[in-house]
């Protein structure tokens, strides 16, 4: 039996589906079986991400109206054998979702996976509320920025009052990533830094991610930064797909710069 | 050098830190209540002041699993 995470974030456009995609991918490096869903109905994305558009015949609300079986529907990845992939419907809206039908899908899934990840999309209606209903745990994504800290804490909000596992009486665990971090302006204070996000948003870290150009390139390519082992995004996604997994895997401090034999001394010690 | 940053503005990140706690504080508070809270509070006081001189009332909403609670504390004259 697996676990459901759903990636969440409140406001659009702050990484949530390259998330997904990176999560789902080093997930399978550590040999555990993920499929990754797309619930982002009629802007579907994850598939482009993934560099699997064009293997797509059949979405995930066509398997919910009994149109297509799982089997036909789930994609498996080009690059590890341990990750699948759901699409979401392009065509059709996201008032096709029903509670009923979200949930036979995801109990399916989470039958045959150990991890079920729920692509959400952006914003605070029914196409979020689909993802987090039966999620076991939810992953925030946030960048350092205000509109993106404010919004995550809406999210945060309704995750903690819809979701079954609360309305049961039971805690949704939920973890924070904050992604494109840039180090030399958080060092001059141009930019929020991670103890002052979670201060704020009173939440976990599961993980901090660079800015990294190699983020784009990666998603013109269709192949996820992870896959890059050069890169620093990359990297970071290594690490949280490591602590997902249940390693242990110390928090490196992306927010100094490290250029400088000096503040390399002073990192020793601080 | 240090001269110069002396002077400087307030860092950005602070100002952000500082901003953003009132208005998650205050987007946090908005969903705890209903928009007829002040109106019902007026009413109330009104009712029970026929009966028996009141100090003050209190509503909270409190959310309880998919269970929504309202409790409102009177606090009587003497």
């Amino acid at each position: 039996m697996g676990i459901i995470i759903a990636v969440i974030s409140g406001k659009g456009g702050v990484g949530k589906t390259t998330a997904t995609a990176n999560l789902g991918l080093g997930i399978g490096m550590n040999d555990q079986r993920c499929v990754v869903v797309d619930f982002d109905i009629g802007q579907r994305n994850l598939d482009m991400i993934l560099g699997l558009e064009n293997r797509v015949v059949y979405d995930m609300v066509q398997v919910m109206d009994g149109e297509a079986t799982l089997k036909q529907a789930l994609i498996k990845s080009k690059v590890s054998e341990n990750l699948f992939f759901l699409a979401a419907s392009q065509s059709k809206d996201k008032s096709v979702l029903n509670s009923k039908k979200v949930e036979k899908l995801v109990s399916k899934l989470k039958e045959d996976f150990d991890f079920v990840i729920l692509d959400s999309p952006a914003g605070i209606e029914s196409g979020f509320e689909h993802t987090i209903e039966f999620a076991d745990a939810a992953i925030v994504v946030v960048n350092p920025e205000v509109s993106s800290i404010r919004d995550a804490d809406r999210a945060i909000g309704i995750l903690d009052s819809k979701s079954n596992k609360v309305k049961n009486g039971e805690d949704v665990a939920k973890y924070l990533i904050i992604n494109r971090i840039v180090a030399n302006m958080v060092e001059s204070g141009e930019m929020l830094n991670s103890e002052d996000i979670l201060e704020i948003l009173d939440i976990k870290l599961l993980g901090k991610v660079p800015e990294d150009r190699g983020v784009i390139e990666a998603s013109n390519r269709g192949k996820p930064v992870i896959m890059d082992k050069k890169s620093i995004a990359g990297q970071a996604y290594v690490r949280i797909s490591g602590r997902l997994c249940g390693q242990q895997v110390d928090m490196k401090d992306i927010e100094i710069c490290d250029s400088g034999l000096f503040k390399k001394i002073v990192g020793m010690f601080s | 050098m240090f001269g110069f940053s002396f002077f400087k503005k307030k860092q950005s990140a602070l100002v952000a830190k500082d901003r953003l706690t009132i208005a998650i504080m205050s987007d946090r508070n908005s969903s705890l209540a209903y928009p007829f809270m002040e109106k019902m509070k007026k009413e109330i006081i009104a009712v029970v002041q026929k009966y028996i001189g009141v100090r003050g009332i209190e509503i909270n909403k409190e959310v309880v699993g998919e269970f929504e609670a309202l409790s409102i504390d009177v606090t009587l004259d003497k």
